[in-house]
């Protein structure tokens, strides 16, 4: 076995680099704090806050967006259905909850370049 | 016999080893439930590694090249076969480097030269795909399995190496 100590050293190396190369894109994403949460209510976009932030903000329709965690969601709403609130956490560049009857829409925003073309 | 033609011999011999070895074990992979494509035994690496230790490197870039280009014509396409070339090049740049080292037997370079082909591969199919993030995605599972597998080839060519006689691989007249 002394002989296949070096060997060992081998193995234990490319394991390392498979090991690092799994961590790094969870560092990358805590440094993305350059992605924005936009909130746009009629067309006009009233608010722009970074997802870095844990924040909560209530537009002056009633709508409340929660940032938590690097992500976003509309927390509470004055609508009937509340079927913005049930759109549930925003984490990827491009995503949008609505809520229509109170005509707001909340986006991320984000510079990095979007591993997905669309999101649905 | 002369020399050289004792060498050619040997070359085909051993690319046609390699080449079997590489296109039999494919089946087997099949039955195997692992999501990677792509993913071989790479059993035809053990005669690369034979020829290097018992030819030399040039002897085993020859083999190595008629062996990837033997599979690609037979039953691969232009990118299959560039994937092949693209790890061939890194792995056998891994183990031309690593069988320097004084203390690293055949395990050693082999998984050198197994882990180096996946990053060859990745590299390869990172350029043709353009998705650079086949590295973080593919790669390092890849990588971790490319030493058990690279263990076992070495291992098996570890004992070629040392036992098939000296006589066989001789190309010199002394």
């Amino acid at each position: 076995m002394r002989k296949h100590v070096y060997d060992m050293a081998v193995c234990a190396a490319v394991i390392l680099a498979a090991a690092l190369l799994l961590v790094f894109p969870l560092i990358n994403n805590i440094k993305s704090s350059s992605d924005t949460v936009t909130i746009t209510v009629n067309g006009e976009q009233i608010a722009t806050l970074p997802l870095s932030r844990d924040t909560s903000f209530t537009c002056p329709n009633g709508v409340t967006v929660a940032i938590e965690n690097g992500t976003a969601r509309i927390s509470h709403s004055p609508c009937p259905d509340r079927l913005c609130v049930k759109t549930g956490r925003l984490t990827k560049n491009g995503q949008t909850a609505v809520c229509l009857p109170c005509k707001t829409v909340v986006k991320i925003e984000s510079h990095k370049v979007s591993e997905v073309d669309g999101i649905v | 016999m002369s020399d050289k033609v004792r060498r050619i011999c040997l070359w085909a011999i051993l690319a046609l080893l390699s080449a079997s070895l590489s296109l039999l074990e494919r089946p087997l992979m099949t039955l195997i439930p692992l999501p990677l494509p792509g993913f071989k035994l790479g059993l035809g690496n053990v005669c690369i590694l034979f020829c290097l230790y018992r030819l030399g490197k040039a002897d085993a870039a020859i083999v190595y090249g008629l062996r990837i280009a033997l599979t690609a014509l037979l039953f691969g396409s232009p990118t299959s076969f560039a994937l092949s070339f693209g790890g061939a090049v890194a792995a056998l740049s891994g183990a031309f480097l690593a069988i320097r080292a004084p203390r690293l037997t055949p395990v050693g370079v082999s998984v050198t030269a197994s882990s180096c082909h996946m990053v060859g591969q990745i590299c390869v199919a990172s350029l043709i795909l353009k998705t650079p993030g086949l590295f973080v995605s593919y790669l390092p599972m890849l990588l971790i399995l490319s030493v058990p597998t690279g263990i076992l080839n070495g291992a098996i060519a570890s004992v070629l190496i040392s036992r098939i006689p000296q006589k066989l691989t001789q190309t010199h007249r002394r």
